[in-house]
């Protein structure tokens, strides 16, 4: 797996002002009013999109990823790190450094 | 299939209403636009609404105008219309125009109807189809069976939902009390089948509203039912079209001579697609009705009030992996 | 003389109640008695298709047996809380503040989907009660996520109910109404009931913001359960009460019951309501109610169903506590005890591994077929004898007052159910009849021999 730990450091992620999301029975689908696009996020992507809309900070966020995946903090720390870029990629995360 | 809203001036003041109650008039040579764009379409209906559209100073000289054309006419009417109105009705030819009347005030029995729409009934009776657009669960139907039997209108009634406004702002009927209404026109198509009345639906109606073993008594419809929400093609007094009332502020096109209905809804569909995998119940991803084919998941404006929004920034800090390392 | 056929007298005539062949009719004194007698009728009398039914033995619902297959998964995230309710009998707000760990929780939704798997059901069906139980946010979330991606991996339907009080930030209200299959909402009617019944402080009341909270549930995907307390004084106002709810909120139902009382709730002054005013508010209110397209709920009601158990009890269902206890019931272990029952199902112990004691699964699973007070109540396969700790529990003498409004509120139902609508409304508007119906003590044995 793409070891996202390092692009991110120091990164802030903030929700794009035109992307609303819906929750769906097995994740939860973003629509990007702008970009006229959408996207599904199964698991456990869509726990860190929720996490993040609650507000939990990065700690607590990954913390939680390692319960949710029973995976331990390095690769929950790569799970939320890759999500957060893959999104910020696609437009619907906006990416300051 | 095209509806036209000749004003948004009304006279009563439904809270489910997506209409402004506003003094906005559709000029004539607007309304001429929207004929030509019905012919061209091969649109043989004018389906003319409002607001309250008999308020519309120049009500009769368009309704003469679609005649002329050789358009049947299809009207959408609270009832209250100015004596004027009615009389200019009463004496066009049953085959050519229809009213469809939506009692809004919901009586608890057909007793209770008010006067104005008694006279309405009994002077337009087999122009006449009753209608209610349903924005509470709290509904009693009873008195439409009344209304077709007792002033032998025609032998149908509309039935509606009333759905949000995409942006919201307006009342309309929770998703969560759709079971309950559905159970209700499940027991009033059963005692309006023997005599021979039909209900006709209109759009965002869903198979799950209704207990299966009531499909039967509500006829052939309901294999559709769950389909009908598409760009119906609402024109609005200044000529902009609108997928539909609700979506009216996510698109709104001109009508433009070179365009036919079919063109316009193709217009409008492609920038449904986003919105369309949105759908009115978290159980609808994995719903058979859906994956048969008999829905496409309810009303788009009433699914997208299932949409969030929260501005949120996460911080990755620099030493997260210390920091990490140093916490678990 | 059948089996599971009961006689409720309503005026001058009976409700024939046979939940378990189905049946239910109204029919007057003389039917009553040659039914109850047994006689033959002749073919094409109206009572020869009932007395058929009725001479077929039906079953009672089966007993469980087998593995445990739980009813669902409760978790009691803590007993912690941030009111200070003045009938309270959890000791919530002096309750430890701690809550159940994250493995523990993590295990307890893992034990889940696998016995959901095994059992071969749909659902992956979770409940929460504290306390509070959104006091443990951290661990709401994680249940919720885990849950649903297990679900999603084994191809369950992830459902999720809570009791909550309301009390909680604005953005998690919203994750409960989205993520949340059913909520039930504590709410005691008007503001002076509410403010004093449901305190935050000593000097403030928590009505603002749970009315606050019930209008975002009202406009999002969970079914919204409006849960009210009623007491003594504010029984007679049911109907506005219910009325009120319909036109400020969205609820899907509405649910009364009774005060329970326990010393705080009698330190606090709080007394339960007179049960034959309770039933005929209730029937009033549900009236009300109805025609705003809303349900309304009592517990121990008649449902379509006969059932052993009113309640999680008996049903295999798994409640994790705070400290990892695996019990049948959400109440305090100590209530339960004193009543001379044990509930305890097992725990989870060190390795985070769910203990469940097969024995203790089976007993529970007979003792709740097991009501010797309740044998000839017309209400014993709906009620099935109220709550297991305080009401049914062994040697216990029946609670008259539950029994009276349960008896009557049942007997509503059925007439309802029959579309005698008129003859519903006017037994629960009139003392007399209710006591005639609500007080028999058998109601399988004949009426009065003419
Ligand atoms: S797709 Fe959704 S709205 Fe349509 S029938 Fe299924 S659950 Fe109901
Ligand atoms: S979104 Fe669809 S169902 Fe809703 S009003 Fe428009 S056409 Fe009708």
């Amino acid at each position: 797996m793409l070891n996202h730990s390092r692009q991110n450091r120091n990164a802030s992620y903030s929700c794009h002002p035109k992307v609303r999301w819906v929750v769906e029975i097995d994740g939860v689908l973003l629509i990007h009013h702008e970009l006229e696009k959408k996207k599904k996020l199964g698991y456990p992507e869509a726990a860190v999109w929720d996490l993040a809309t609650q507000g939990f900070a990065y700690a607590r966020m990954v913390d939680l990823i390692t319960r949710i995946a029973s995976v331990g903090f390095r690769e929950a720390e790569n799970i939320v790190n890759g999500c957060l870029e893959s999104l910020a990629e696609q437009g619907f995360l906006q990416k300051t450094e | 299939m095209a509806n036209i809203s000749i004003t948004t001036k009304c006279n009563k003041k439904c809270r489910y209403c997506f209409a402004s109650n506003s003094d906005n008039f559709m000029e004539g040579q607007t309304f001429e636009q929207t004929l030509d764009f019905l012919e061209r379409s091969g649109i043989k209906e004018v389906r003319i609404l409002g607001g309250e559209p008999t308020l519309h100073p120049g009500f009769s000289v368009f309704v003469r105008a679609a005649l002329n054309r050789g358009f049947g006419i299809l009207l959408f009417s609270n009832g209250y219309m100015p004596e004027s109105a009615l009389c200019f009705l009463e004496e066009l030819p049953a085959e050519k125009v229809k009213i469809l009347v939506n009692v809004v005030t919901n009586p608890e029995s057909f007793d209770g109807l008010d006067k104005r729409l008694v006279s309405l009934f009994q002077r337009l009776n087999t122009k006449t189809i009753p209608g209610l657009n349903i924005d509470t669960p709290s509904i009693q139907l009873d008195f439409l069976l009344d209304i077709v039997l007792g002033f032998n209108t025609m032998r149908k009634v509309r039935l509606g939902l009333a759905h949000p406004k995409a942006e919201g702002g307006n009342h309309f009927l929770h998703p969560r009390y759709y079971p309950a209404v559905g159970r209700k026109i499940a027991e009033f198509s059963s005692k309006a089948r023997p005599y021979g009345v039909g209900i006709l639906f209109d759009c965002g109606f869903v198979p799950c509203m209704f207990p299966e073993s009531s499909f039967s008594s509500i006829g052939p419809e309901m294999a559709e039912l769950g389909k009908r929400c598409n760009p119906i093609l609402d024109i609005l007094p200044d000529g902009q079209v609108a997928s539909c009332f609700p979506l009216a502020s996510l698109q709104q096109e001109m009508l433009r001579e070179d365009l036919t209905d079919t063109e316009l809804r193709n217009v409008f569909s492609k920038k449904q697609e986003t919105f369309r995998s949105m759908m009115l119940y978290k159980k609808c991803s994995n719903c058979t009705y859906r994956q048969h084919g008999h829905c496409t998941g309810g009303c788009l404006s009433a699914s997208m009030q299932r949409q969030r929004f929260s501005k949120f920034t996460l911080t990755v800090p620099d030493c997260q992996g210390t920091l990490l390392s140093h916490f678990f | 003389m059948f089996d599971n056929v009961f006689f409720i007298p309503v005026f001058d005539k009976f409700i024939l109640h046979a939940p378990l062949h189905g049946v239910t009719a109204l029919v007057n004194e003389k039917a009553a008695q040659e039914l109850a007698g047994g006689r033959t009728f002749a073919k094409g009398s109206p009572l020869y298709e009932i007395n058929k039914e009725l001479s077929v033995p039906a079953a009672a619902p089966p007993v469980r047996e087998g593995p445990p297959e739980a009813f669902f998964l409760g978790l009691v995230t803590t007993r912690n809380c941030n009111l200070s309710c003045a009938y309270c009998g959890f000791g919530a707000s002096a309750a430890p503040k701690s809550a159940m760990t994250l493995d523990q929780a993590v295990a307890a939704v893992d034990w889940m989907v696998e016995n959901s798997l095994q059992a071969g059901k749909r659902e992956l069906n979770i409940h929460f009660f504290g306390g509070e139980p959104f006091l443990a946010w951290d661990l709401v979330e994680v249940v919720v996520h885990k849950a649903r991606w297990e679900a999603a991996k084994h191809g369950l339907v992830p459902h999720f109910e809570t009791s909550t009080n309301g009390i909680l930030p604005e953005k998690r209200a919203r994750f409960v109404g989205d993520y949340f299959d059913v909520v039930v909402l504590s709410l005691d009617g008007f503001r002076e009931y509410h403010d004093r019944n449901r305190a935050m402080t000593a000097d403030r009341g928590s009505f603002e913001w749970v009315c606050e909270t019930a209008r975002i549930w009202s406009e999002m995907p969970a079914k919204l359960c409006l849960r009210t307390c009623v007491t003594a004084d504010s029984v007679s106002h049911l109907e506005d009460i219910g009325r009120w709810y319909c036109e400020a909120f969205k609820p899907d139902t509405v649910n009364f019951d009774t005060l329970q009382t326990w010393p705080e709730s009698m330190a606090a002054g709080l007394f339960p309501p007179d049960p034959y005013e309770f039933a005929s508010h209730f029937v009033k209110a549900r009236k009300a109610i109805r025609a705003y397209g809303v349900e309304t709920v009592y517990a121990a009601d008649y449902t379509p169903e006969p059932r052993h158990s009113f309640c999680p009890v008996g049903k295999d269902t798994i409640i994790v506590t705070p400290n990892g206890r695996l019990n049948n019931c959400y109440l305090l272990e100590k209530d339960w005890q004193v009543r001379g029952l044990d509930l305890n199902l097992g725990a989870i112990n060190n390795n985070q591994e769910l203990e469940i004691n097969r024995d203790a699964v089976n007993r529970l699973r007979k003792h709740v077929t097991l009501k010797p007070s309740c044998e000839s109540c017309f209400c014993k396969w709906s009620c099935a004898g109220g709550c297991h700790v305080n009401h049914s529990y062994p040697n216990a003498v029946l609670d008259a007052d539950f029994c009276i409004q349960s008896r009557v509120i049942t007997a509503c139902s059925l007439l309802e159910e029959l579309g005698e609508l008129e003859m519903a409304e006017s037994l629960a508007a009139g003392r007399p009849a209710m006591e005639a119906l609500s007080t028999r003590i058998n109601y399988c044995e004949q009426i009065p021999v003419c």
